[in-house]
């Protein structure tokens, strides 16, 4: 496969500590970054809850590349590219439903649900002709991998790399917790997602996700927002849940400094927790106690005190713990990204807290966020700032040398290090550069 | 009791215009001040979507939220709003659904089309807008402005003023 930039070019475009502009800007480089990373790597797709029965699928993308998830006859998922083999059309134009087959609106070609093609009508016509419609490149082709995670499924274009546990790394930990919260050991997807447009490259949503240095300073009209409203509360009027998550951007750079982010290979991440005093939410108790009637005090701690509150699987989920949600980094262009959110019920929990989710989502991913809004701003002003010929590189030396490695990965020392950019670039470069690279 | 043939459809109309203009004019006190202590402001983030608990919405504010989001909007510091946002709204076929026999909430129905300016570039919004509308001495408070967007379940940019 022809690439339009040589190792070597990919090479000159990432240093150790900075980065050149080229990276976000070209778009050579993202024609690349669509095949060589998201080509590649395992992506998540779905959640099994979204296609529960044989038939069941639902339409998104594997970078740009349109895709179908399906459950097939046999109960197992299958990811097939969402295009006809006659003359290349979206086979499937619903976002969801239900299908005994696929069968193309222009001339009828029909697909079995694992992608096979079943039927061509006049099928006659080919014959004596050089194309062989048994050939399975006719059919809706398979992504030839596909792995689940209790329950979050992933996809890969690469018939040959790492398994999805090797790949995915101590960010298991972060999908075990999601599902371990819920008392029934699983999660289910809730209605649709947000959808959110972004006039910038994708890799700048994914490193401010562990951007620790920009809370105080990007969200300080939300921050202050909420802390002016909580002052004028009416005299023993408990604050919403609303105020704290909201204010809490604006705490000191010692708090940053202490959270604890963990690099791990691949380009992964986990981040420590934010709000640990002990919820009094009578709706948590009371969840609480559900889940420690199944699992005993013990055990209850440890899922409830995990402590990793957000896990970035690169290049793209990021997922947060405590209240359920997923954020999906789709690429649409050099200079535009769309972000899904996807919120999911704990099973066998007590109503209200899908409640819980749903109001942080509501609050922080909804693209009226009002802390979303200056993330955006700040996204799309680097973009833009990066058209300047007079910067060429983008530094990421703050703490360079202080990393401290461990058995999970390397933590960054302190929280607000760059590591995790560094982390990122590290994946990035061996995705762009190896013949069988992975991101490792 | 309340008859709907009670209910001044010229008055009600006057209501929901002016609403209109404090939002396109930024007049957010003025605006704050319609709603009732309780009252909601939602913009589902789906089709038909039946209440905002068991499902994410575009926008679910009660009092304190809506304040929150007016302090942001004045604040020296939002960076986002740095290019303003300005809006003009149209609105028409004014329909009144019903009027609750106790209360006397009247629920009116009107379609939107809206211009604002956001980035410094025009966007488009339009949809229905639901209001249950509270009568009071000379007046209506709003109990419930719904807004549905055409467009709810699509892409959408950042929104950070009131539809």
């Amino acid at each position: 496969m022809a690439f339009n930039k040589t190792p070597k070019e990919f090479r000159d475009l990432v240093r150790p500590d900075r980065v050149h502009r080229d990276v976000y800007l070209d778009r050579e480089v993202f024609r690349d970054e669509l095949r060589r990373i998201h080509g590649r790597a395992w992506l998540y797709v779905a959640h099994e809850s979204q296609v529960p029965s044989a038939g069941d699928f639902m339409t998104t993308a594997m970078g740009v590349t349109p895709v179908v998830v399906v459950r097939h006859k046999d109960a197992s998922i299958r990811v097939l590219r969402n295009r006809c083999g006659h003359k290349g059309a979206a086979v499937v134009g619903k976002r969801c439903g239900s299908a005994k087959s696929f069968r193309c609106m222009y001339h009828g070609w029909t697909y079995d649900t694992d992608g096979s093609l079943q039927a061509v009508p006049q099928r006659k016509a080919y014959d004596g002709t050089e194309i062989d419609l048994n050939d399975p490149a006719h059919g809706m082709t398979p992504a030839p991998r596909v792995g689940t995670y209790r329950g979050f499924v992933f996809a890969s274009f690469a018939a040959e790399g790492p398994e999805l546990e090797t790949f995915l790394g101590p960010t298991t930990t972060a999908l075990d917790n999601i599902a371990d919260r819920a008392p029934d050991g699983e999660v289910e997807v809730v209605g649709g997602p947000f959808r959110l447009i972004q006039r910038n490259n994708w890799k700048m949503v994914i490193e401010n996700l562990n951007d620790l240095m920009h809370p105080m300073v990007v969200h300080i009209s939300s921050t202050e927002a909420a802390e002016q409203e909580e002052a004028e509360l009416p005299e023993g009027q408990k604050p919403p849940p609303e105020i704290p998550l909201l204010t809490s951007n604006g705490w000191s750079y010692d708090f940053w400094n202490g959270l604890r982010v963990v690099c791990c290979e691949y380009g992964h991440s986990l981040m420590g927790a934010i709000n640990t005093p002990p919820d009094t939410d009578p709706v948590f108790v009371e969840y609480a106690d559900v889940l420690e009637k199944r699992h005993g005090p013990h055990r209850t701690d440890e899922i409830l005190s995990y402590p990793s509150v957000m896990a970035l699987v690169y290049p793209n989920i990021s997922l947060h713990t405590s209240y359920q949600q997923l954020r999906v980094i789709h690429p649409i262009d050099v200079d535009r990204t769309l972000l899904e959110v996807w919120t999911f019920r704990l099973k066998g929990a007590p109503e209200g807290m899908y409640r819980r989710c749903r109001s942080y989502a509501n609050l922080v991913n909804s693209p009226s966020s009002i802390g979303n809004a200056d993330d955006v701003e700040a996204f799309m002003r680097v973009h833009r700032g990066l058209e300047n010929d007079t910067m060429e590189w983008i530094s990421q030396h703050r703490n360079v040398g202080q990393d401290q490695q461990t058995n999970e990965g390397v933590v960054a020392v302190p929280g607000t290090s760059e590591l995790p950019m560094r982390n990122h670039f590290k994946a990035w470069l061996a995705y762009m550069t190896e013949e069988q690279g992975n991101g490792r | 009791m309340v008859a709907r043939a009670q209910v001044d459809l010229g008055e009600i109309e006057q209501f929901l215009f002016k609403e209109a203009m404090y939002l396109d004019r930024g007049l957010y006190d003025e605006w704050l001040d319609l709603f009732a202590d309780d009252g909601l402001y939602w913009v589902p983030a789906a089709p038909e979507q039946e209440d905002p608990y068991n499902h994410v919405s575009l926008y679910f504010e009660d009092k304190i939220l809506r304040q929150m989001r007016v302090r942001r909007l004045r604040h020296e510091q939002a960076f986002s709003l740095q290019s303003p946002v300005r809006a003009s709204r149209i609105l028409g076929n004014v329909l009144l659904e019903g009027v609750d026999d106790d209360s006397g909430v009247c629920r009116v129905r009107s379609t939107f089309h809206m211009l604002e300016l956001q980035f410094g570039e025009q966007q488009t919004y339009g949809g229905s807008y639901t209001h249950e509308l509270m009568p009071v001495a000379d007046s209506y408070k709003i109990k419930l402005k719904r807004v549905d967007l055409i467009n709810c379940d699509a892409p959408l940019d950042i929104m950070q003023a009131f539809l």
